[in-house]
């Protein structure tokens, strides 16, 4: 990882520019954040204290870099709705988050694996369209439906997992299935594609040639290779996950990041929202790396020396 | 007649494309002698590389096999390869026959390092007890085929090295187990001239030390006069002539092989003309009642358009298929 | 010939289903004789049947009817952010790759930043300052999906410049302007086009999810993602007053998503992923 320290540098230009970018957003309707939170009848001094406790009667720039040397030393302003630091509500909903998504990473990444090999080794016969139908089937539904159906089937109907998040490990399997069900399909999809252009490779005759059977010789040799773009597509799965983390962790009530976005819109509650922002824009650049991370280990070709 | 090593008899090899069955090999007979390297020349497109994958059974799936192709172990026992499973067949493969692909660029796996692809072998066939084990005769191959520093290249990976050190992993993979039998499919058309001749000397070599047969596949009349000793000339999946080596070059009789060998350039030679065989190898999937060469032939006979030629032994042990021949035996 | 034909009758079996509930949700008005707002607290959550194929909803409205008018903004979320984004994507790649310097550095950054924020965090953001509602979820589609297609087109764009008919016509003296018309932008056309069909099914897929929510599009506006947020509290009594407009949201999708499939084989077999 020689270029580590430059993609670093990329990342920390990113996030100032993301940051800009949100911050800009959020302001371009002049409004007065401050008189949505009061009601009509408070009086303008009330309105004009609170919007100086708010840090809002400074320009635009002076507030900007105000909240960027905030954000440099891990504060992200104080929620106006909730009455606490921003940096603290998120902390507190991030390990929900994280447990949703990895769990359903767990998911995603076993099935769409494991029917994506399928579906390639059985190329145009029975079990490949019955694997590609389901992924295509997977891409194309939509998360709340997934949601809903499991709710109904899982709890209302087999009474065998609880509705909402309680808690407990048993209640986060649906959300995680949930959540997973789009991603298990595009890895199902790309799985298959990747494998399929590998298993017509020379190496495949060699390996064939060496005593290894058929399908020994996809395990040994082509998923190796066929594995590699499956792992780079990894951190675009997480920024998608962390868009349907707002939907499942809505639908099964998990105080996770999604949930705390969601409520910081609801609400109007801008640096609740602003934080929330970054931060997942912070996690999916980490995902970006890690992936990289990941690549370079596994692919001899990116290794040095 | 117990002599051979491989037997290989009216084999056929069709592709199914759109439905359609296109004939890629239309029954040819062979016969590898122990020992001995065979050489099966033909131009790009001719069935070569599909005869030696359906000895290995690693045909593409689109395509299938009929015929005989008997087996006769040094040890005595005759097997019909046709007849095995993929998993006796794959027993095989390794231990009896070894393989040397075309493309040494792809042809290793770009995930492992070469030292493991070639203790591969051994592992699948139980040879080694352990891993030291494993590597210690990996090792000592890997210097056979002459790799230098075999302790260190054991850990490169394939993108390290060069195409004739592939090549070169390629052979001491595919002679680690001492098969009796070494398919080479075009050893040495990827590679520079100069590692050409080095790649040849090796396989002449191994072939020699190991006491193994060897069936060399290739398009380069230059090749097989430097490594073989017996040559099939093919043509449209069929073969067209076969001698000894010697009695090939020098009484070429099928004007398919005739043109091959003038199409060697030579150094001496007028520099301003390159032998050609005229046109191109007609599509296949066309099936003619006529001589497949006869639309390329310098002497057609009317008769080559309407008839199969049928193979003649024109001397002894030299068979050729064509009129022309047949006349000249008489 | 035989794969391209099978792949041509998904195409044409997706393409149908299309073309139908395009044609059913046009003709709604004349279809149905129930208007998509009309209430009727008489009949409210009715079983499908009696005149109501799918039933009626909390305030006695017709679902079929509503399902229909709710697919009209779902094909008009399909196409027009989606063809807007192409625009604006295409746009801001081809400028990317023939003024490398500054201006490329700026754009591809700036789609770089786009892009490193979760799309439905970044419609949250559109949303919180222009509030739910159908031209705030435009306004966020584009913003999501033009990034990406800005990549495609700027990587695709250098391929095209490096050819030699552009060489050919740069040294035959034609200018900037003519090699864009008249050379890039052709040569780009299969790629827009698969990048508009799989642009689609996520422009649905977005817009549904926003309503369900309940910060997309708002009542009394129609949208099927909308009828599912309103339904789940049924769910169990009543489970066809959400699956019937989800259910549209999925076939939907389903067949743009065959339909781009079918279509990047054909136009761009080499290119599996975009």
């Amino acid at each position: 990882m020689k270029e580590l320290p430059k993609r670093l540098l990329g990342i920390i230009i990113v996030m100032i520019l993301v940051i800009a970018l949100i911050f800009v957003m959020l302001r371009i309707i002049p409004g007065d954040p401050a008189s949505v939170l009061l009601n009509e009848h408070v009086s303008q001094a009330n309105i004009d204290r609170l919007t100086k406790s708010m840090g809002l009667d400074k320009s635009l720039p002076e507030q900007f870099f105000g909240y960027l040397g905030g954000v440099l030393r891990g504060d992200l302003g104080q929620s106006y709705y909730m009455q606490q630091p921003v940096s603290s509500l998120i902390l507190q909903a991030f390990p929900y988050t994280i447990r949703l998504t990895l769990l359903s990473i767990v998911f995603a990444w076993t099935m769409g694996i494991v029917s994506g090999i399928f579906s390639a080794m059985y190329n145009d016969h029975f079990p490949d369209y019955l694997f590609r139908g389901t992924a295509l089937l997977g891409i194309s539904v939509p998360v709340f439906m997934v949601a809903l159906f499991l709710q109904y089937l899982f709890y209302y109907r087999l009474s065998l997992l609880p509705l909402v998040y309680d808690g407990s490990i048993v209640s986060m399997i649906l959300p995680a299935i949930a959540l997973g069900w789009n991603s298990a399909g595009s890895v199902a999809r790309l799985m298959r594609s990747s494998l399929m252009d590998e298993l017509d490779a020379n190496y495949m005759d060699t390996a064939r040639a060496k005593g290894l059977i058929y399908k020994k010789a996809v395990i040994f040799h082509a998923f190796k290779n066929a594995i590699l773009p499956v792992i780079t597509m990894m951190a675009l799965q997480l920024a998608e996950m962390l868009s349907g983390a707002v939907i499942t962790e809505s639908v099964f009530s998990i105080p996770g990041l999604g949930k705390l976005a969601l409520t910081a819109l609801q609400t109007r509650d801008m640096p609740l929202l602003q934080g929330t922002v970054l931060f997942t824009a912070f996690l999916i650049a980490v995902g970006g790396i890690l992936a990289d991370f990941i690549n370079t280990l596994l692919n001899p070709r990116l290794r040095l020396g | 007649m117990s002599d051979f090593l491989l037997k290989i008899s009216n084999l056929t090899v069709s592709v199914t494309r759109n439905k359609q069955d296109i004939p890629i090999v239309k029954g040819i007979d062979m016969d590898i002698p122990r020992g001995k390297i065979v050489g099966l020349v033909g131009e790009s497109g001719c069935g070569k590389s599909m005869t030696a994958k359906s000895i290995m059974g690693i045909l593409p799936r689109s395509a299938h096999m009929n015929g005989s192709i008997l087996w006769n172990d040094p040890d005595g026992s005759q097997t019909e390869i046709t007849g095995l499973k993929e998993k006796e067949l794959r027993k095989m493969c390794g231990p009896k026959i070894g393989m040397v692909f075309q493309e040494p660029m792809t042809s290793l796996n770009p995930m492992m390092k070469i030292g493991d692809q070639v203790a591969e072998v051994l592992f699948i066939h139980k040879l080694v007890k352990n891993r030291s084990e494993a590597k210690e005769k990996v090792i000592r191959t890997l210097g056979e085929v002459g790799i230098p520093e075999p302790e260190r290249h054991y850990n490169s990976y394939p993108h390290r090295i060069s195409g004739g050190m592939r090549q070169r992993v390629m052979i001491a993979m595919a002679v680690i187990c001492e098969p009796s039998l070494l398919i080479a499919d075009e050893p040495t058309t990827a590679l520079d001239v100069t590692i050409e001749a080095q790649i040849l000397k090796l396989i002449r070599h191994m072939c020699e030390t190991h006491n193994m047969s060897a069936l060399v596949i290739t398009h380069n009349m230059g090749v097989v006069s430097t490594l073989c000793d017996k040559v099939y000339v093919m043509y449209m999946g069929r073969i067209l002539e076969r001698a000894p080596v010697d009695q090939l070059f020098k009484t070429p009789i099928h004007p398919y092989t005739r043109g091959l060998l003038s199409s060697i350039p030579r150094i001496h030679a007028n520099p301003e003309y390159l032998a050609t065989i005229p046109g191109n190898t007609p599509e296949f999937g066309k099936e003619t009642v006529g001589c497949d060469f006869c639309l390329r032939c310098s002497d057609d006979q009317r008769r080559c358009f309407f008839e199969k030629p049928k193979e003649a032994e024109i001397e002894k042990d030299h068979f050729v298929s064509c009129f022309s021949a047949n006349n000249r035996s008489k | 010939m035989i794969k391209l034909l099978r792949q041509n009758k998904t195409a044409l079996i997706s393409g149908a289903v299309i073309l139908v509930v395009i044609i059913l949700s046009t003709l709604a008005p004349l279809l149905s004789k129930y208007s998509e707002t009309s209430q009727d607290l008489a009949h409210r959550l009715m079983a499908p049947g009696n005149g109501h194929l799918f039933g009626t909803d909390e305030l006695g409205r017709d679902v079929l009817t509503r399902i229909l008018y709710g697919t009209r903004v779902s094909l008009f979320i399909a196409l027009l952010p989606t063809a807007l984004a192409v625009v604006v994507g295409t746009f801001a790649g081809v400028c990317s790759a023939l003024f490398n310097g500054v201006i490329d550095f700026a754009i591809m950054r700036f789609a770089d930043v786009m892009l490193s924020i979760p799309g439905m965090l970044l419609s949250m953001v559109v949303l919180y300052t222009f509030g739910g509602s159908l031209s705030s979820v435009v306004i966020a589609l584009i913003l999501i999906e033009w990034g990406g297609i800005a990549r495609v087109v700027r990587t695709r764009a250098l391929e095209i410049y490096q050819k030699e008919y552009i060489e050919a016509a740069i040294i035959t003296g034609a200018g900037q302007g003519r090699i864009i018309f008249f050379h890039i932008i052709p040569n780009l056309i299969p790629t827009l086009i698969v990048l508009f069909t799989l642009n689609i099914p996520s422009s649905i897929l977005a817009e549904s999810t926003l309503s369900f929510l309940g910060i997309g599009i708002q009542p009394p506006q129609v949208s099927l993602g909308l009828m599912t947020g309103y339904s789940r509290q049924y769910l169990f009594q009543m489970p066809w007053l959400s699956l019937a407009p989800s259910g549209m949201v999925m076939l939907l999708v389903l067949s743009f998503n065959f339909l781009g499939d079918a279509i990047r084989d054909i136009l761009d077999p080499k290119r599996r992923q975009l």
